[in-house]
């Protein structure tokens, strides 16, 4: 059916701007949107944040002080303030802000690339899982219940020490280990969607179950996995962290925000900054991503951001 | 109401091809499972709908009006719904449940629907002027410029003021009432061969009522297409129909042309229902007809009107069929049993 492989661009208004005395068009729903994100305070904070810390990822050979991988003797352990070390070093005398900066370049795509795959798989199961009763969409959730049923850090060990530590095994992992929740999100959403009497209607107007899928549910089911996406990104940072923690992560040298704190454990009680300092780089990361995918939920939902 | 423009886009009349009934509808029967057990919410109904007839269909809720509606064109996703048996003729073809292309293109283009609740009929993530497009396409009726126009005289047509500006709101931006008329607008734009309604006016107030339903009557005798109206309101219904199907309890209890239904109605149900719609009894009082529809997952054995008959007697044990009582009519009472009450 040629209709259906039509151009899904939505067609030109007419335009009302003569309706408005002052000559303003009505703002769209992208307008209405951002300005409630930006009257969001929070969300402008975790926003900022973010951007401070994507700016530092990028620009880290270029600002970063020292050498992430280079000790000096002289500087061991020197604590925070200390002339030339900002935020110290560690037991090898290498410069802990330097490490954080660049391991910035670490923390991100970490967190970031894992959500983004799942995203992209967790929605398609979840609107094939949530949306055909059936077969297909019991086989689809069961196998999903099955992931469920292991406990996420298992699972990623699991995952990461069968195909040996390094930064592609871990992204994979966790990308297969959130997996499982954005397709349930999907799902939910998707299932109370399809009973909706607007599906009906659009049935009843002579839609595919697919242009139905794509143009009716699809549309309603990104705003949750935006929100969704974002909200865990920062447990995603933590959770790579963790992996770095455990040695799982990127191989010792590399800045890594969880293995420089699992360095600092041996001197936590003599020179508590070398773990303290990328914990608080995680911990500022993880806030901002949360606070920036509250600002979302409300920004995207047209009900909630009318009511602010 | 001011002297209304031409009906825009004036097509060759619709189907002139067959002459049998537009739809033909045999032996349908849905239910539902629930944790109750299951639902019988329609049991064995036959509808025939002529070319350019208007057919009321009036129930309490639950009585399965709108199952039966969504079945014209199996609408209704299955599970949770289980077509037991059933048969549809639309247009003097088989629709069978299995022919996925053949029911989209009846969807639609052959049957349209406008719904209870017409604000919730549109998807609320686009504006409404999307939407017309968008079902205007899938039917293949080209870009937006082309059809803009008609859009706009359409929506006029329907006593919407401001057409230009209605298309850019969201559905929940409007009034229920403009939303309706958009919903049958937008039936219109398709120009369905059956338009259905289910229930169009409940969701509204008094004044969006009247509006909607004078639209709907000047819809049916200008567009040529059928129309089934859905209604627990009788006085709604005698408006509009030509002919008056009176569900309960899944089943069809009795039908025929409306006035003769409202002279002379031969069901106690019927009876109970247009007593309760007059506005007053002799005494002064409002009837009320006493009880309670039965549970549809727990029928009584016998005639489902038997707890609330006050005429009942020891053969409603047993369902009655659906005598033939007078040309046209049919009614499921054995009080009506052409070869007598008692046999």
């Amino acid at each position: 059916m040629s209709t259906v492989g039509a151009p899904t661009r939505r067609p030109k208004l007419p335009d009302a701007r003569h309706l408005h005395p002052s000559g303003s068009a009505p703002k769209s729903s992208f307008q209405q949107g951002l300005a409630s994100l930006v009257a969001d305070r929070s969300a402008m904070i975790g926003l900022i944040v973010l951007l401070i810390a994507v700016g530092a990822a990028i620009f880290a050979p270029w600002i970063a002080p020292y050498d992430p991988n280079a000790g000096e003797g002289a500087a061991i352990l020197a604590p925070p303030l200390s002339p030339g070390h900002l935020l110290g070093a560690d037991q090898q005398g290498r410069d802990i802000l330097s490490r954080i900066l660049f391991g910035a370049r670490l923390a991100f795509p970490e967190a970031m690339i894992p959500v983004a795959a799942a995203a992209i798989a967790g929605t398609i199961l979840g609107l094939l899982g949530g949306f055909f009763k059936g077969i297909v969409g019991e086989i689809i959730m069961r196998s999903l219940d099955v992931l469920f049923a292991i406990p996420m850090v298992l699972l990623a060990i699991a995952i990461a020490t069968t195909l040996g530590s390094g930064l592609p095994t871990v992204i994979l992992s966790m990308a297969v280990v959130i997996t499982p929740y954005i397709a349930r999100v999907v799902a939910t959403t998707t299932a109370q969607i399809r009973s909706a009497p607007f599906v009906d209607a659009a049935r009843c107007a002579g839609f595919s179950e697919w242009r139905i899928l794509r143009r009716e549910i699809l549309p309603h089911v990104i705003p949750s996995v935006v929100v969704y996406g974002t909200t865990n990104m920062g447990a995603m940072v933590v959770f790579a962290a963790g992996f770095g923690f455990l040695g799982l992560g990127a191989p010792p040298p590399a800045a890594d925000w969880g293995a420089m704190i699992s360095d600092g454990m041996k001197s936590l009680g003599s020179a508590p900054w070398v773990s303290t300092m990328p914990g608080i780089a995680i911990v500022a990361v993880s806030l901002a991503f949360n606070y920036l995918g509250d600002g979302l939920r409300v920004a995207l939902d047209p009900r909630l951001r009318n009511r602010r | 109401m001011n002297a209304r423009p031409d009906v825009p886009a004036p097509d060759e009349p619709a189907g002139v091809t067959t002459t049998g009934p537009l739809l033909e509808m045999s032996g349908l029967t849905v239910r539902f499972s629930s944790p109750a057990g299951e639902v019988h919410a329609v049991e064995d109904v036959s509808i025939s709908i002529a070319r350019n007839e208007a057919v009321g269909i009036v129930g309490e809720s639950g009585s399965g009006k709108t199952v039966t509606c969504m079945s014209m064109m199996w609408l209704l996703p299955s599970p949770p719904a289980r077509y037991v048996s059933g048969r549809i003729n639309f247009d003097g073809e088989a629709l069978p449940r299995t022919d996925e292309r053949r029911i989209r293109r009846v969807r639609g283009a052959g049957i349209g629907m406008v719904f209870q609740n017409a604000r919730l009929s549109f998807d609320p993530a686009y504006r409404l002027g999307s939407q017309i497009a968008e079902a205007l396409r899938v039917h293949g009726a080209g870009r937006w410029g082309d059809v803009e126009g008609r859009v706009l005289e359409t929506l006029r047509y329907c006593n919407i003021a401001d057409p230009e500006s209605v298309l850019r709101q969201f559905p929940h931006e409007v009034s229920g009432g403009v939303a309706q008329r958009v919903s049958i607008a937008l039936a219109l734009l398709i120009r369905p061969k059956l338009l259905i309604a289910d229930e169009p006016t409940t969701a509204l107030d008094l004044l969006s009522q009247l509006e909607v339903l004078s639209l709907l009557e000047r819809v049916r005798r200008e567009m040529s297409s059928s129309l089934v109206l859905v209604s627990h309101d009788l006085n709604v219904v005698r408006r509009i129909a030509d002919r008056v199907i009176i569900m309960y309890a899944g089943r069809v209890v009795e039908e025929g042309p409306v006035e003769d239904i409202f002279a002379h109605p031969q069901h106690p149900y019927t009876q109970g229902l247009l007593a309760s719609a007059a506005q007053r009894t002799e005494r002064g009082r409002l009837y009320e007809l006493p009880g309670q529809p039965p549970d549809l997952a727990a029928l009584p054995p016998g005639c489902s009107f038997r707890p609330r008959c006050a005429r009942a007697f020891a053969r409603c044990n047993h369902m009655p069929p659906l005598y033939a009582t007078a040309p046209g009519r049919h009614c499921r009472c054995f009080l009506l049993d052409p070869r007598g009450a008692d046999d």
